[in-house]
């Protein structure tokens, strides 16, 4: 006889409750089993793996049938101990109270019988201590933490911003629960019968019509030879796409290898005692270190950010992070070959590049905002460090080594999405924009500027190759809205301030990106006007 | 049920095989030159081979489940890797020529204003009629050790498609030297909307990165038995070169004593070195 759940379906579904001790595993599971929805379950199975402070009160449970079981041992949560669950209890939901201290793939890694699922994962925490753990504990919650689809917050007092960028840098899709109210509606979207239907229901109609858009994309991507003129547009649009891909792609692989390399190598101690050492020299040193610093732009906003946790003044890491990327070797060796025999365009770049930076920094020297006013919170991890690689940067040259490939393949896929973009962007816009439509004098400078830093704010494109697509404008484009693009490109872009937005509050950012801008006009325009005269 | 795998690391090892096998494709057939310029060939074996690394260090990793992962987070990188391989090799062109430019090396501030507004129009792809999987044996050992033209003992210079692209940044830089010379080139025939109906330019496609900026290089030349001869065919001309102000611009202009067709120039494109 097959017991048919309360979903219709003869399902068993997992939840796996994890978390350090102390942090609320067992009031959370006590507060799933007293609500009233959870009447509609047969049979509940908690598996405690670790023996939490609060004890079960079976009294107030809604559901009666509820079976609790202990685990002392990581080593006995294997497929018998499920199989046994099977022949024996046939729970239709299985509450796991999961050790903080075990490694999560342990569960995963389990083969679970046919009709059982690991359906969420929650982490509890508390609040106050989160920030501690986080620092001290290393791998271990960070093991977690990458698995997880919520993160409940318990305890919780004033400022989260700290605790969102704790999360986010970690584990960008998590959903983070603050209050009761939010939980107990996170809750009912999987826990409530009621709603997983509803939910069922939305998501095979969901499938059925991302199947019939899938099919129709592939219908039209296979029948494009057979409108061979009707489509040259298309293919000649192609011949760009991949033409600007296949030359950005082993820059893009150089920046990301030299980003992980100085993530691994090189301790930030040294950079802070470097930046601190002298009083008037910060600005002008942290300008001619990121000159020297080959590292891409998403590689150094969590430098940046680090620099500034550590007590750089705020001037000094901003100028550091704007000219890093804009100038930094690998950038102009990009540039060169970019603009091949025409050197004054990295010359170009490295001025304007120095010449925004330096009054940015000016500027927020003398609006004076202190280092403490604009940090949400600590900086955890860098952008693409996942937990794989923080538990194998300690083991010895070797897993250095292992560790640079790994982060490199992370900041490269990190990356290449925002290049796909941005090339296929680019190659349509210059397939479609007639040129005419910029020759008229008004348009050639204040337009194309605009549209030029708009461009760049949206494309996004790594540093190391914007002067290959930047390149390529220049056929639409004046060269001063191009030297824009270059330049700009990389110290304001959506991808930067997305992941400013993880270390610094959104109103600095906001500040940032007005100062940047009204930086940006008058030089640019400035520049485009000594180009009427002069050559470039 | 069980889960064995990453699958978001495992897809993205897969995607890092699969581009690194195009890459290592792309050079040994040699298509790679329709794309970008020989120059970059090195590093695209570089970016083949850290792939490749790389792909072989997440491949170690890739096994240790993670639940939330999402294998599609990276299926943007799909969209290229499907384009290459399904649609076919065309070849941009495009309906502007800027004469004394070599392609973004420009030379004066006025021919560089030119060069921004009129250097590429729409571009347009002709279907390469003459085969278009196979036409592609390039020998890349471009210009730079071929020797200049010269002169035959009939007084005509003949310039080989090895020799176009030095020679047409040399005419452009110092045209006096060819000044009354008689020269034969080839080239594909190219006409814009502005031009006179006896007046072409056989022009070869250059590339100074990759597609993305391809442009006609070319002489003006002068003929009324051009006008038999359609777009893109290829065509030997030969003529005298003279120096005119053509709208503005001092240019070298070639009135042309015989045009006839001509094969196919093995290379799509020439490149320019520096």
């Amino acid at each position: 006889m097959l017991c048919h759940n309360v979903l219709g379906e003869n399902m068993t579904k997992i939840e796996v409750i994890c978390g350090f001790l102390e942090s609320g595993k067992t009031t959370l599971i006590q507060h799933i089993l007293e609500q009233d929805y959870m009447e509609q379950y047969h049979k509940i199975l908690i598996l405690q793996c670790e023996e939490g402070i609060t004890e079960f009160r079976a009294s107030t449970m809604k559901n009666k049938s509820v079976v609790l079981d202990q685990i002392e041992e990581s080593y006995k949560i294997r497929a018998k101990l499920f199989a046994k669950i099977k022949a024996e209890l046939e729970p239709d939901l299985i509450l796991v109270e999961y050790n903080g201290t075990w490694p999560i793939e342990e569960l995963l890694r389990v083969r679970l019988p046919d009709d059982y699922k690991i359906d969420k994962i929650l982490f509890c925490a508390d609040a106050s201590t989160f920030e501690l753990y986080m620092k001290n504990t290393g791998t271990l919650m960070l093991n977690q933490l990458n698995n997880v689809d919520a993160v409940m917050f318990n305890r919780c007092v004033g400022n989260f911003n700290t605790l969102k960028a704790g999360v986010k840098n970690n584990n960008r899709d998590a959903e983070l629960l603050f209050n009761d109210k939010s939980a107990d509606q996170y809750l009912e979207a999987f826990l409530k019968p009621e709603e997983i239907q509803k939910e069922n229901h939305i998501r095979s109609r969901n499938r059925i019509s991302v199947m019939i858009s899938l099919i129709c994309i592939y219908l039209f991507i296979f029948t494009i030879p057979l409108y061979y003129n009707v489509f040259s547009f298309i293919k000649s649009t192609n011949m760009i796409f991949l033409g600007i891909l296949m030359q950005a792609v082993p820059f893009l692989l150089i920046g990301a290898f030299v980003s992980a390399f100085l993530q691994v190598f090189v301790p930030d101690e040294t950079l802070v005692r470097i930046f601190t050492g002298h009083k008037w020299l910060g600005i002008p040193l942290a300008l001619i270190l990121g000159f020297f610093f080959p590292i891409c732009d998403c590689g150094i906003v969590p430098i940046a950010s680090r620099l500034t946790q550590k007590g750089v003044p705020l001037p000094q890491a901003m100028v550091f992070m704007l000219a890093a990327p804009a100038m930094n070797p690998v950038t102009i060796l990009s540039t060169l070959y970019a603009f091949p025999g025409q050197p004054q365009y990295a010359l170009c770049r490295i001025g304007l590049g120095a010449l925004v930076a330096l009054l940015a920094g000016f500027v927020l020297s003398v609006i004076h905002i202190k280092s403490g006013n604009v940090l949400t919170a600590f900086s955890t991890v860098t952008c693409s460090c996942t937990s794989i690689t923080t538990g194998i940067q300690n083991s010895g040259t070797k897993g250095k080594i292992e560790s640079v490939f790994l982060i490199a393949g992370q900041e490269f896929f990190n990356m290449g999405r925002y290049i796909v973009i941005g090339s296929l962007t680019c190659s349509i816009l210059q397939q479609s924009i007639p040129v005419s439509f910029f020759s008229g004098t008004g348009a050639k400078v204040v337009l194309p500027i605009a549209l030029m830093l708009l461009a760049a704010f949206f494309m996004s494109v790594c540093s190391t190759s914007n002067a290959f697509i930047g390149r390529s404008f220049l056929n639409i484009f004046p060269t001063a809205a191009v030297m824009g693009f270059i330049v700009m490109g990389p110290m304001l872009d959506l991808t930067n301030l997305f992941m400013m937005s993880s270390t610094f509050k959104k109103r600095f950012i906001m500040r940032l990106t007005i100062i940047l801008l009204a930086i940006a006009f008058p030089v640019f325009l400035l520049f485009s006007a000594m180009l009427k005269g002069g050559s470039l | 049920m069980k889960r064995r795998a990453n699958s978001e690391l495992l897809f993205q090892v897969v995607i890092c095989f699969i581009l690194s096998a195009l890459f290592v494709y792309a050079l040994i057939s040699r298509k790679a030159s329709n794309y970008v310029h020989p120059r970059l060939y090195g590093f695209l074996w570089f970016a083949a081979a850290a792939l490749f690394a790389i792909a072989v260090f997440m491949l170690r990793f890739s096994f240790t489940p993670k639940h939330n992962a999402r294998p599609l987070k990276n299926i943007l990188l799909i969209v290229p890797m499907i384009t290459a391989v399904i649609i076919p090799v065309g070849v941009v062109q495009s309906q502007a020529i800027s004469f004394g430019t070599s392609a973004g090396r420009t030379q004066n501030a006025s021919s560089f204003a030119q060069s921004c507004v009129s250097s590429q129009d729409k571009g347009v792809v002709i279907p390469d009629s003459a085969s278009s999987e196979d036409d592609i044996g390039i020998d890349t050992s471009t210009s730079p050790s071929s020797p200049a033209p010269q002169e035959d003992k009939n007084g005509v210079m003949t310039i080989s498609d090895e020799q176009f692209a030095n020679w047409y940044t040399d005419i452009n830089e110092n045209m006096k030297k060819y000044e009354g010379k008689t020269i034969k080139m080839k080239g594909q025939v190219f006409r814009m909307s502005t031009f006179a109906k006896n007046e072409i330019v056989p022009a070869r496609y250059a590339m100074v990165c990759c597609a993305a900026d391809l442009q006609p290089c070319g002489i003006l030349c002068r003929s009324d038995k051009v006008s038999q001869y359609k777009d893109n065919d290829w065509v030997w001309v030969t003529g005298k070169i003279k120096i005119e102000n053509y709208q503005d611009q001092t240019m070298p202009v070639c009135y042309v004593t015989k045009i006839e067709k001509a094969d196919k120039a093995k290379e799509d494109y020439i490149y320019f070195t520096y």
